[in-house]
């Protein structure tokens, strides 16, 4: 692989600083992956306690204000730092310019900014922890959040300039697939992966700036008491959740609509099939992106809000299902009569599909106006979401981390340990999830670092569960450091894959393709 | 570089362009001295838009620009109307408005 | 890497420098939706609270003086106008007349900061401070004034914020035109520059009148 007519990214500037200002696409991708495994490191040790603490009713080990900071840090780590990066900054960054025939991103500098205002985001945020620490959740609902710690404020800092981070590398993609197309890729012609990432990034642009504002208006709450969402002073609190479910909602989809996008290859690359319904695939990524900016008040059913609004937006929820259910539809029709290969890239994309059904199909439940009334805020919602969240996009993560390895270090992994940790990871996350909507629907409500006793049983099946997703995921490290270090030579095109980038070399050379490609055909062309 | 489909004018429309601006700036504050009740908030903001529209066609270029970036920023419009209509359809819905907001 | 600038050349990854303009102006407009949706979210906080305190607004916009804003409304007119006549003479090939437009730009928007300080002067004086610093409570007649007041401070002051960064982005580019970076066909920067500009102005023509006529 070594010798190629340019030598390949890695290895293209030598020493720390090459990377820290280098302007290639394919390491700020990997940039993103190593900021943000680390934040998934700490965010799933604060999982690990808060599952330890709730284990058995009563105080184990956490006091209730500590547990509170620490279940709001897991909260904000994983969701602004892991999920919402994770997929679009990460394995988009790598994929998007290759998948497109490109040399890189629209704007490279941008790219590297971005990277840089995340991780100062980050840091801004984690110093909350010093400056008196967060228990608001990762919602920071006012009027708690005006009065509770000083953490809250940097937290909140944090997360508005990570929205910048969020919203400068969406720019950036919409502007690179708008322009930056190789010869022949027309829009239709784009991967599947695209799309998505395509739709991820039009939320990203639309929705996260009313984010910023919303948390810009609330420092303002903080520091000048400017009285919007405080009730006492004239504003209006529920005020504060329309606007922060105007961003939050669609960022639902921002979390969710790239795993999708990995789904999609990842079916039709071990399917060895053309796609089936790649227009209705592609479009229906749009279309959830339209739609989820008109459900956001689903959210707040029991929160003060009208009953005739919350008519309306328990409405337009299920037509969120609508879209969601034809990617399903496509997928499982994709495989049907194709040569399926169970490697582990694909294990994962099945266990999405599983998973995902699960927690979609109780996004139903739980957007029916009436049953939301009394699930709402019990461990039902966070079953559900977790469902999504963990089962949907961090395996649709992971089977995109495997699928992509090869084409990024050049080098293959251990398969079999590989398989090992998704039966662990699969199995477990059902054990620690699956109990918490039968504790939810008797009535066990969230967010309590305690319980009555009950619950206990589920919840101590819960917490073993968790070990085993632990567990999973430290084996990932190893196979993932094993095979960078051992791994043997994977070549071009391991999987038999059809996209792009599996036409260059692995580890890609410094500018892509030496020879612009020029496409002639759709991107799945098996037969 | 470039381009630009549209060739050069003199600046004799950018002159234009800025009276109409101003001609609509007066009328607006005129408006604002008669009291037509819930009429004058409407008329402000039909005027407003005008003065914002004829900046966007002719000082932004949008008359030249292309369909893609026309429908872009429009899109900002709308989802700021999106944002704007439902938290609107809530509030405007809560059963005893008046009473919710204390300190009336 | 090449480089986007003195040498006309083109970055690596555009096939030449007018694709090149095009992603970056495409890039621009982009940014523009950004700052628009920010700035919805102030603009239906003022339609919420105005639905539910007409009388808090009419009593809130006695306090602003009318003509001020109407001056400002006229000078950051006029700074669109230099701004786009400055494009139009770098694409002429003018760039001293170019250059005498975008410091008149500069020059509007010091003078628009000046009466703003003004503005906020006379209503610092009469204790009509934002949200917890508001100490004119004995001669308003709605107890949530303040509210109001939050308001056009939170509106104005970011439009403000946002007006400087536009006279820095101009002086920007203003530095490079002196350098002979820009020529008729070379002049991305200044149109991306002078779209913001124009988007300041675009949201000061909501401003003035939701601010200073409301009745």
């Amino acid at each position: 692989m070594a010798h190629e007519h340019s030598t390949d990214y890695l290895h293209h500037g030598k020493g720390l600083w090459s990377w820290l200002t280098t302007l290639d696409h394919k390491r700020i991708g990997l940039m993103y992956m190593i900021a943000i495994l680390t934040f998934f490191f700490f965010g799933g040790i604060f999982a690990l306690l808060i599952r330890l603490e709730l284990m058995h009713p009563g105080t184990q080990f956490m006091s209730p204000t500590v547990y509170n900071q620490v279940m709001t840090l897991h909260g904000t780590m994983m969701v602004f730092m892991v999920i919402i990066p994770g997929i679009p900054a990460f394995l988009g960054n790598f994929v998007l310019p290759i998948h497109l025939g490109a040399k890189d991103v629209a704007f490279p500098r941008l790219n590297l900014f971005s990277w840089y205002i995340f991780i100062a985001g980050a840091l801004i945020a984690a110093s909350a922890v010093v400056f008196g620490g967060v228990d608001t959740g990762w919602t920071f609902y006012t009027p708690y959040s005006i009065q509770t710690y000083k953490g809250t404020v940097f937290m909140v800092l944090g997360a508005f300039v990570m929205g910048f981070s969020s919203i400068l590398t969406g720019l950036n993609f919409i502007v690179t697939v708008h322009k930056l197309r190789a010869p022949g890729m027309t829009m239709n012609r784009v991967p599947l992966f695209i799309w998505s990432i395509y739709s991820t990034a039009i939320i990203q642009v639309l929705a996260t700036p009313v984010l910023a504002i919303t948390l810009l208006l609330l420092v303002m709450e903080r520091t000048l008491g400017i009285g919007f969402f405080d009730a006492s002073l004239g504003g209006d609190p529920v005020l504060f959740q329309h606007f922060f479910w105007f961003y939050s909602h669609p960022a639902v989809y921002i979390m969710i609509l790239p795993a999708m996008g990995i789904i999609s290859e990842l079916v039709v690359t071990f399917s060895r099939k053309v796609v089936f319904g790649y227009t209705a695939i592609a479009y229906s990524s749009i279309g959830i992106a339209a739609v989820s900016f008109l459900v956001w008040g689903h959210h707040m059913f029991v929160s003060g809000q009208s009953e005739f609004a919350g008519k309306i937006f328990s409405f337009i929820t299920m037509l969120v299902g609508v879209p969601t259910a034809i990617k399903m539809f496509n997928w499982v029709s994709t495989m049907y009569k194709g040569s399926i290969r169970m490697d582990s890239p694909m294990l994962f994309a099945v266990g999405f599909m599983f998973l995902f059904a699960i927690g979609g199909v109780t996004g139903i439940f739980l957007a029916t106006l009436s049953i939301d009334v009394h699930l709402h805020d019990t461990y039902f919602v966070v079953a559900h979401f977790h469902y999504v969240m963990v089962g949907g996009t961090l395996m649709a993560l992971m089977g995109g981390i495997y699928y992509w390895f090869p084409k990024m270090f050049g080098k293959m992994f251990n398969e079999t340990l590989a398989r090992i940790t998704f039966a662990l990871i699969f199995l477990g996350f059902n054990i620690t999830f699956f109990p918490q909507f039968i504790a939810g629907v008797q009535g066990m409500p969230r967010r309590y670092q305690d319980y009555i006793p009950e619950y206990e049983w589920l919840n101590r099946i819960s917490t073993i569960g968790s070990w085993l997703i632990g567990a999973g995921f430290l084996l990932v490290l190893y196979v993932l450091i094993q095979g960078l270090r051992k791994g043997k030579p994977a070549g071009p095109n391991p999987w038999g894959a059809k996209t792009l980038e599996w036409t260059i070399p692995s580890p890609p050379p410094h500018e892509n393709f030496t020879t612009t490609p020029v496409v002639s055909g759709g991107p799945y062309e098996y037969r | 570089m470039a381009h630009d489909a549209h060739e050069i004018k003199g600046i004799g429309i950018y002159l234009k362009v800025f009276a109409t601006l101003i001609v609509l700036t007066i009328v607006t504050v005129a408006v604002a001295q008669v009291n037509l009740g819930r009429l004058n908030t409407l008329i402000a903001m039909l005027i407003a838009t005008a003065k914002a529209l004829v900046v966007m066609i002719w000082f932004m270029h949008m008359n030249h620009e292309s369909t893609l970036n026309r429908i872009v920023f429009g899109t900002a419009f709308i989802f700021a109307l999106i944002f704007y209509g439902l938290t609107f359809m809530d509030v405007d819905t809560r059963i005893n408005l008046q009473n919710l907001f204390i300190n009336k | 890497m090449s480089t986007v600038s003195s040498g006309h050349t083109h970055a690596h990854h555009f096939e030449s420098s007018q694709h090149e303009h095009k992603a970056g102006i495409h890039g621009v407009w982009l940014f523009l939706v950004t700052e628009i949706l920010m700035f919805s979210g102030l603009f239906v906080a003022y339609a919420i609270f105005k639905g539910v305190y007409p009388e808090v607004f009419h009593e809130g916009h006695r306090y602003l003086d009318w003509r001020l804003g109407a001056l400002n409304t006229v000078i950051l007119l006029f700074s669109s106008l230099t701004m786009a006549l400055s494009i139009h003479y770098i694409r002429v090939n003018k760039p001293k007349a170019a250059m005498i437009n975008l410091l008149i730009t500069i020059a509007c928007g010091l003078g628009f900061m000046i009466v703003k300080y003004i503005e906020y002067n006379a209503k610092f004086h009469h204790g009509l401070y934002p949200g917890h610093f508001f100490t004119a409570h004995e001669h308003i007649e709605h107890k949530n004034l303040a509210l109001f007041f939050s308001l056009y401070f939170c509106m104005t002051g970011l439009h403000g914020i946002h007006v400087l960064t536009g006279m820095g982005l101009i002086g920007w580019v203003a530095i490079r035109l002196k350098k002979g970076e820009f020529g008729p066909h070379h002049y991305t920067a200044v149109e991306g520059v002078g779209l913001f500009w124009h988007l300041v102005d675009l949201i000061w023509i909501y401003l003035f009148p939701l601010l200073y006529l409301v009745s």
